[in-house]
């Protein structure tokens, strides 16, 4: 037979891929993709009744495609299907489970919510998502990324809330790519993001179905990836990092305190250490006298200048953190023990650093830890040292230009042609409730005009 | 781009100007100006940041002197003497003698950019004695002198020396607290100027009534072994032409008695009101008139009139003052009945 | 197409821009007590000139060349005044000893870098800092109001000699020439939103010099070189907080900053590719003839209002009518 010929060199007798012939029909598959038990109950089984005619009719798997041409035939092989080449070419679908199950989330926790998150597998997801939003208006486009991987990757959007401009501009954005192989959904998003030098994330990687889902009613745009438990959400802006969608599931007056302390978390988080050096070293006069004097006397034993004290620490603390990460969770939790106590005792007792640097730098790890995403926290290590050099050269002015770089360079950023400071400039009143300052959720009635330009009413009379 | 910043980064790494570590500079609490023999001496009192915090034996502050023709002249000897950097943004208090002319010494301390001039300037008869002595409770004579002010309602804006000087510039009197050592560092009365030269100290009675007619609380009248308390006071001014009528009201509450009253009768009341109102007015008269002699218009009113009349070249010793003073004694403490 | 909102606050800022460091300093020392006075009466002039000026279509004057000269002349005169401004704050209270090129060199790069990311990200980042800056006024505005002492206002006679009436037309000029770089940047301006920002620029102002000679005195304030970074130095906060001021000062600095960055920005709209170098020459010259040369520095504090007055003039005489559009 040709075509199995034409299959086994195409695969060039990969060894996995098995052919069975029985009665002049072939079947063809690849073992570390099928399920064999799938095999046997959907089509071993079939054929070994003689008189069945139309294999089709008599096959109990759910998915049976007639193949048309050869490139979907090898399409099919390695997607897990298995091909029947009878007269006519068949594709069953007898994918294995190499998914595992549904888990509560890791890297987004909330006492509240929901506690299912993704998983490896693009149907799972879809149907996670299609069980939140049971409408047909959810559409879903597949595009296939990858010329080795052939990752399948699927846009949702809410037909009728979702701008098309934004559909066309995301769906423009992943036809464009050529690439060889995309490994996981923050692949992609590398891919499609707007402005790629940026230090800033500017979509945002979920694993939370229910966040996905709310951000699809609210006219934004998620790509799905196979075999990557993270959706991308398209456009993001600043505000959603800072800000947790879960916060919806509170009460809005208590939620508005927690958003406070956040956004006081991201100022000590980015700007603390070099505040503090600036401080110290050059603006002496704004710190109380009582307070100066106790810094001065601890600060005595240190031979250091400020800021070299402070870059040190902060390099030692990037260090402990990443090793955290990488290192396995059996071992891992002794580290940070060693890393906090022993060696900021030891520090201090040592002369290198003074206790005030160590309480500083405590503060700027610990209110970074109130942010998820990893990509915006390693962000903020860029800022925090560039203000420490700028500051340990020009003080508290150095302090000050180097926030209205940030500025200038967050306000420079788009997210899917959006401003990244969104709701904040350009002002907009509706999404600046939803994100920065909630209202109570039953006069939280309209869509914000920058992601929908037809439904504006999230309750109440649609217009 | 990239250039610029290179370029930038070389400029700006050959050196950091105004970079003064913690551990490098001496910062000075309080400074002390006097004039003797047309020389100016100037000491400073440095935090001794060397000192730990829990030893009591270390030395936590000492003094630095130096002196010169001009006020430069001795704060740059001065400077010339410290091992570290001056740093004069956390000066407290600026303690001066009588013999020092305010205005003299304010352009320097204005001009100069690395004084901050928000401090409260206080006299003394003797720095080095002020200087030197080492109390047990606070260790920083400025800083005590400076809760010494804040004890006595004297640390607030109007009384910070570039606001004093303010006063000056306008053409009028200024008065200011005395620290004296008594065992302890303490503020028992003010020196008063006429613009800014020195003419003398209050006395004890004057200082209390220029306490209580600076709305002052809690100040003690005595009269006939009786003495009052105000708690509530209010200075105002009627202004005619050549003449302004004082209007003083307090409410008293009785400290103690001698003389029997019964307090459950309203009289008793009306009788005590009078009886110091009348004492008031003559302690009140007596004070400003000898006010008027020194010609030192510490309280201001010769400022109220100026404002309704300001082409008027009056002073304040040809000033007619009238006076309205009313004290109405109309608490009673807990006690109903005097005790003996 | 820009925002009546972000209209209101570029109006906002650059009604306020020329009173730092010179303004304010000016009239407080020509008119004592009564600019007071006069300030409000050159706000009140002020408006009804800038609705007069609003109603006007400069587009064919500013393509024109006599306009595209007058705009370019603006803009650099802006840019070099809020430079010294900045530079010399910077110098005199936060680093008295770095040389002034090195606080002036990271200051332009962050206004060309402002510049290179464009026109909208000028706007979204004035929306941004007008926030801070909103709220470092209330700080300032509520610890200010206790300290305020009703005697140093007075006496008010009202005395109208020159010096009244220079303190009127400067107030005019320094809150209203300004605002003509807005109605040449933004095409299709919005007459109210431009009225809103500049009342409520010129009422800050106004609050600004009532307290400075409510708390300083006119005679203090008339000695300072810079009363209302004095004024600052006079808070309290909670009567713990002293010496806060080289915080708020950052609410000059925001001024100072969106101004010179617009100004640069219609620079390089008008000279497109040649923009670099014209504005590496317009900082070298500012550096060289007039942030270190005190006597520049003094002419351009002097004479500002009259030099202002000039293209004022000239932007109330042409003739040409706003077409209707909405």
């Amino acid at each position: 037979m040709l075509l199995v010929d034409k299959i086994k060199e195409t695969f060039n007798n990969s060894s996995d891929l098995i052919i069975k012939q029985s009665n002049n029909i072939y079947i063809v598959y690849l073992e570390s993709l099928c399920s064999q038990d799938k095999i046997n109950e959907y089509i071993l089984k079939v054929l070994t009744i003689k008189n069945s005619k139309k294999l089709q009719d008599n096959n109990a798997a759910p998915n049976i495609k007639t193949v048309k041409n050869y490139e979907e035939t090898i399409n099919y092989i390695l997607n897990g299907f298995t091909i029947i080449i009878d007269k006519e070419v068949y594709a069953v679908e007898t994918k294995g489970d190499l998914i595992r199950g549904i888990e509560s989330p890791s890297t987004e926790p909330d006492l509240t919510g929901p506690k299912d998150s993704f998983n490896e597998s693009i149907q799972t997801n879809l149907g996670l998502i299609k069980r939140r939003i049971k409408s047909p208006c959810l559409v879903n486009k597949d595009f296939e990324v990858g010329k080795y991987t052939k990752t399948k990757a699927s846009i949702l959007y809410i037909n009728n809330i979702a701008k098309e401009e934004t559909v066309k501009y995301i769906e423009e954005k992943i036809s464009k790519i050529n690439i060889d192989g995309i490994t996981d959904a923050s692949n992609l998003k590398q891919l499609i993001i707007d402005n790629p030098k940026t230090l800033f994330p500017t979509a945002i990687l979920t694993e939370r179905p229910d966040k996905v889902s709310q951000d699809l009613l609210d006219g934004k745009i998620v790509i799905l990836v196979d075999s990557s438990p993270f959706a991308i959400i398209v456009p993001a802006f600043f505000a959603d990092f800072v800000n947790p969608s879960v916060d919806s599931y509170k009460k809005f007056i208590n939620i508005n305190f927690i958003k406070l302390i956040r956004f006081i978390c991201l100022i000590c988080t980015l700007f603390l250490p070099a505040f503090y050096v600036a401080l110290i070293s050059y603006n002496q006069a704004s710190i109380p006298l009582n307070l100066l004097i106790n810094f001065a006397i601890q600060r005595q034993s240190v031979p250091f200048p400020s800021y070299i004290e402070a870059i040190f620490i902060l390099i030692i603390c990037a260090i402990l953190r990443e090793s955290d990460i990488r290192f396995p969770t059996n071992y891992g939790s002794s580290i940070s023990i060693v890393g906090a106590l022993v060696m900021g005792d030891a520090a201090v007792s040592a002369g290198i650093v003074s206790p005030i640097m160590i309480i500083v730098i405590a503060i700027t790890y610990i209110t970074s830890m109130v942010f998820t995403d990893i990509e915006l926290i390693y962000s903020f290590r860029y800022i925090r040292f560039g203000s420490i050099i700028l500051v340990s050269i020009l003080g508290l002015y150095g302090l000050y230009i180097t926030i209205f770089l940030f500025l200038i360079h967050i306000c420079n950023l788009t997210s899917a042609n959006i401003p990244y400071t969104f709701p904040l400039a350009p002002f907009d009143k509706p999404y600046f409730n939803k994100v920065i300052f909630n209202i109570n959720k039953k006069e939280d009635k309209l869509r914000t005009s920058a992601l929908t330009n037809k439904n504006f009413h999230k309750q109440g009379e649609i217009k | 781009m990239k250039k610029i910043l290179l370029i930038l980064l070389l400029i700006l790494c050959t050196g950091c100007y105004d970079y003064n570590e913690l551990n490098e500079i001496a910062i000075i609490s309080g400074v002390g100006i006097d004039k003797l023999n047309n020389e100016y001496v100037v000491t400073y009192e440095v935090i001794n940041t060397e000192a730990s915090k829990e030893s009591s034996n270390d030395i936590k502050k000492y003094n630095v002197k130096g002196n010169g023709g001009s006020l430069s002249e001795a704060f740059n000897n001065v400077n010339e003497t410290l091992a570290k950097k001056a740093y004069f943004e956390q000066i407290k208090v600026m303690v001066i003698t009588k013999n020092v002319n305010i205005l003299d010494i304010s352009d320097y301390l204005f001009r100069n950019e690395k004084i901050n001039t928000n401090f409260y300037l206080v006299l003394c008869n003797d720095i080095d004695e002020i200087f030197d002595f080492t109390s047990v409770n606070e260790p920083n004579n400025s800083i005590a002198i400076y809760n010494l002010l804040k004890q006595n309602d004297y640390a607030n804006i109007t009384n910070l020396f570039d606001l004093k000087i303010n006063t000056l510039i306008e053409g009028y009197d200024i008065s200011l607290p005395l620290i004296t050592l008594d065992n302890e560092l303490s503020l028992k009365t003010i020196g008063i100027y006429n613009n800014n030269k020195f003419i003398r100290y209050l006395n004890d009675n004057e200082y209390r009534i220029y306490k209580y007619l600076s709305n002052k609380k809690d100040i003690l009248i005595n009269s006939n072994d009786n003495s009052i308390k105000i708690y509530n006071s209010k200075l105002n001014y009627n202004l005619e032409n050549n003449s302004i009528t004082l209007k003083y009201e307090a409410k008293a509450e009785i400290n103690s008695l001698n003389i029997s009253y019964d307090l459950r009768d309203i009289n008793s009341y009306n009788e005590l009101s009078n009886e110091f109102t009348t004492v008031t007015e003559n302690e009140i008269t007596n004070f400003i008139k000898q006010l008027q002699i020194d010609n030192s218009d510490i309280l201001n009113i010769l400022n109220k009139y100026k404002l309704k009349y300001p082409d008027s070249s009056i002073t304040f010793k040809d000033l007619t003052i009238n006076y309205d003073i009313n004290v109405k004694v109309d608490k009673a403490g807990t006690a109903f009945k005097e005790v003996k | 197409m820009t925002s009546s909102r972000v209209q209101s606050i570029l109006a906002f800022t650059l009604s306020r821009c020329l009173y730092f460091g010179l303004g304010i300093s000016f009239i407080i020392n020509k008119g004592k007590n009564l600019s007071i006075l006069a300030c409000l009466i050159g706000f009140i002039i002020g408006y009804f000139i800038l609705r007069y000026i609003t109603n006007k279509d400069f587009k064919s004057f500013s393509n024109s060349l006599l306009g595209k000269i007058i705009i370019v002349f603006l803009c650099i005169y802006i840019t070099n005044y809020t430079l010294i401004a900045f530079t010399i704050l910077a110098s005199n209270y936060y680093l008295t000893n770095t040389p002034t090129y090195f606080i002036a060199i990271p200051l332009f790069i962050v206004i060309l870098y402002g510049v290179k990311c464009g026109f909208p990200t000028i706007t979204r980042l004035s929306e941004l800092l007008i926030i801070i800056s909103v709220f470092i006024f209330i700080i300032i505005s509520i610890s200010i109001f206790v300290n305020i002492r009703i005697d140093n206002y007075l006496p008010m006679i009202l005395k109208i000699d020159i010096n009244f009436i220079e303190c009127i037309i400067s107030t005019i000029v320094y809150s209203i020439t300004p605002n003509i770089l807005l109605l040449y940047i933004v095409k299709d301006y919005n007459k109210n939103a431009i009225l809103k920002g500049y009342i409520f620029g010129s009422l800050s102002i106004f609050l600004t010099i009532i307290g400075i000679i409510g708390v300083l005195g006119s005679n203090l304030a008339s000695i300072y070189r810079y009363p209302e970074y004095k004024l600052l130095q006079q808070i309290n906060i909670l009567n713990f907080l002293e010496k806060q001021e080289t915080f708020f000062a950052l609410i000059w600095f925001i001024d100072l900053l969106i101004t010179s960055l617009i100004s640069q920005y219609i620079i390089s709209t008008i000279f497109k590719n040649k923009y670099n170098t014209i504005a590496l020459i317009i900082v070298i010259i500012s550096l060289i003839f007039f942030i270190n040369n005190y006597q520049n520095a003094l002419f351009i504090y002097n004479n500002t209002n009259y030099i202002l007055l000039i293209p004022l003039i000239i932007f109330l005489f042409i003739k040409s009518k706003k077409t209707k559009s909405l």
